[in-house]
């Protein structure tokens, strides 16, 4: 898998739009649910990975081959939903009101057993739903992080800090 | 004891949220459409995905639009609209000018002409007058003097006022229906008291 993987890379770096569209047939539903989950909004989160596919074609030039292609686009794929993100006024500092984010998560996309963890996560500000996903998800560090977001080291370690014990409290 | 709970917490929440959903349409089609005009990806194997915050992030619904393009091509239009405005206008301005110079230059050699032909009637008359001095009542020869006088100062100032405002028809017409008048009553005057040329 891992070679077929590399095989269609290499076709999409000579143009090959029918390998790039195989790589984005194995890939789109969770690029998608990832835009979901970073944004809340279904028509967004389409926009947003129509986006991050778009400039993953422009970029695959530079895709080595270190890491998984999946990972590589993950990456891309929050770049571009906090650079959307960061546009938006909407961008807001630290709301843990309840009621702050109603539309988050794309609720109609979850099954009826998930709701009780749609609820939690509504609480949270964008800002701290975007740590929380980036470092408990995708795994990256505090640094990456701040230098991916544009906000503090120190702020997203809080953020993560907040959103957990909020997460804790919510579920128990 | 605490963070580690929440640590715990937070992993069961993310964990037990479905990561792979197929959007609800086919992304393909608009994707596919924009990279076809793309041509082959950028093979800049220095570049590494940078943060977007380096990178311009462009609505994907209007990032097919080329605004510069459009941008550039409507200032263009309007420079070039102003310019052809104002070269027109410049043009009619001196259309204006030059039939104002034109005009000027008609009516000074009208005027002219009167001129001529009033001071070469006026000199033959003053002439016959000095000449008819005994035959004509002095008091008569007085009036008809003073009245002369009369003419040539509103003639004096009909030339000032032409010269102020080369352009109004009226003080010319004027001045030449004052001579036309003033030759008509030299005639008269002539015929009234038998004088001949």
């Amino acid at each position: 898998m891992q070679q077929e993987e590399s095989q269609l890379v290499l076709r999409c770096k000579n143009g090959d739009h029918t390998a790039f569209e195989l790589l984005y047939r194995d890939n789109v539903g969770k690029v998608y649910a990832l835009c979901l989950r970073m944004c809340g909004r279904k028509d967004l989160a389409e926009d947003l990975a129509q986006e991050a596919f778009i400039r993953a074609w422009q970029k695959i030039g530079s895709f080595r081959g270190d890491s998984a292609f999946s990972s590589w686009l993950y990456r891309l794929t929050s770049n571009v939903v906090i650079g959307h993100m960061r546009k938006q006024a909407k961008w807001q500092e630290e709301n843990f009101d309840d009621h702050a984010h109603e539309h988050i998560l794309g609720v109609q996309h979850i099954e009826d057993h998930r709701s009780d963890v749609e609820k939690a996560l509504r609480g949270l500000s964008e800002q701290a739903r975007v740590v929380l996903i980036m470092h408990e998800y995708l795994g990256y560090k505090h640094n990456e992080i701040s230098e991916a977001t544009g906000m503090a080291v120190g702020t997203s370690k809080t953020h993560l800090h907040r959103a957990k014990a909020y997460l804790a409290k919510r579920a128990a | 004891m605490n963070d580690k709970r929440n640590d715990y917490s937070a992993m069961r929440i993310l964990d037990s949220l479905e990561w792979d959903i197929e959007p609800e349409r086919d992304l393909w089609p608009d994707i596919h459409s924009n990279i076809r005009f793309a041509g082959k990806p950028q093979l800049e194997h220095d570049e590494e995905v940078q943060p977007l915050s380096a990178q311009p992030n462009v609505h994907p619904r209007t990032r097919t639009i080329r605004w510069a393009p459009i941008s550039m091509a409507a200032c263009m239009m309007l420079a070039l609209g102003a310019f052809i405005m104002s070269t027109m206008s410049y043009q009619r301005t001196q259309q204006t000018y030059a039939m104002q110079e034109s005009f000027i230059e008609f009516q000074k050699s009208q005027i002219g002409l009167i001129e001529q032909q009033h001071q070469h009637v006026r000199a033959q008359f003053v002439a016959l007058l000095d000449g008819e001095l005994g035959a004509i009542d002095p008091t008569t020869v007085a009036e008809v003097r003073a009245v002369l006088l009369t003419i040539d100062e509103a003639s004096l100032e009909l030339k000032k006022a032409i010269l102020a405002q080369p352009l109004n028809k009226n003080y010319s017409t004027m001045l030449a229906r004052t001579y036309q008048e003033e030759l008509k009553l030299l005639n008269k005057f002539k015929a009234k008291n038998g004088m001949s040329i």
